[in-house]
């Protein structure tokens, strides 16, 4: 799985903040992520899976592997739910 | 997930979009431009004024240079700047600068439904506004005198 094309990422305000871009770019659609949000946003921009995914939050950060799972399938639930995955 | 991000933080990516070409489309805050932009209701669609003077009627968006980002109608064009006002106002800002507009809005959307600027009815409402706005002025200053008058 991977995030679709026309998204930008962006560190506005030490936000990071996510755009729909296409003709044009669409601020009624934008999602704010926090720091672990966006880290998992950088990786899914190139196919990957889940596991890979908790891989690299576990070397990433200091975190238990139980919560870290939970939290993962979380973000990517919502992820689906929004149609940003593919 | 979703933490509120100020326009004026996001003005980077704007000027960005619109000088790449892109449309910028955003919610609009504030009840300057009331009736027509409800406040966290209404979506605008904004594009690059390409260096153009803009025109009486027209919207723009534009930075004033304490930093605070508006969106006012440009009720008269002058030698020395833009006069502009809110909707929803009875005060004049002049000068507003060409250089200071970072943008201005194409369309708009109240609710779903998209408005063109070229749109008749649209055109209609915004010369009639502007029209009313002598009336507007006074009523303001009349509704702020008997405020002021009822706290004496």
């Amino acid at each position: 799985m991977k995030i679709k094309d026309g998204y930008l990422l962006r560190e506005v305000a030490e936000t990071n903040v996510v755009v729909p871009v296409g003709a044009a770019l669409n601020f009624s659609g934008m999602i704010t992520l926090n720091g672990t949000g966006a880290f998992l946003w950088k990786q899914l921009s190139q196919d990957t899976t889940e596991d890979r995914l908790l891989k690299a939050l576990l070397e990433e950060y200091e975190v238990e592997a139980e919560a870290a799972k939970r939290d993962l399938s979380e973000f990517l639930a919502r992820l689906k739910a929004a149609d940003i995955l593919e | 997930m979703n933490k509120r991000v100020a326009l004026a933080e996001l003005s980077p990516l704007i000027e960005e979009a619109l000088e790449g070409g892109k449309e910028v489309i955003f919610t609009v805050t504030g009840h300057s431009m009331a009736p027509l932009l409800r406040h966290g209701r209404d979506k605008i669609c904004l594009v690059k004024t390409g260096g153009q003077i803009l025109h009486k009627y027209d919207l723009p968006l534009y930075v004033r240079p304490d930093g605070k980002y508006i969106l006012h109608r440009i009720i008269g064009v002058k030698k020395e700047g833009y006069v502009t006002a809110g909707d929803h106002q009875g005060s004049k800002e002049f000068p507003v600068l060409p250089g200071q507009v970072i943008g201005v809005v194409k369309g708009i959307w109240r609710d779903e439904q998209y408005i063109s600027c070229d749109d008749f009815r649209y055109r209609l409402y915004s010369r009639l506004w502007v029209f009313l706005f002598p009336i507007r002025r006074f009523y303001y200053r009349f509704k702020g005198f008997l405020a002021k008058g009822a706290k004496v």
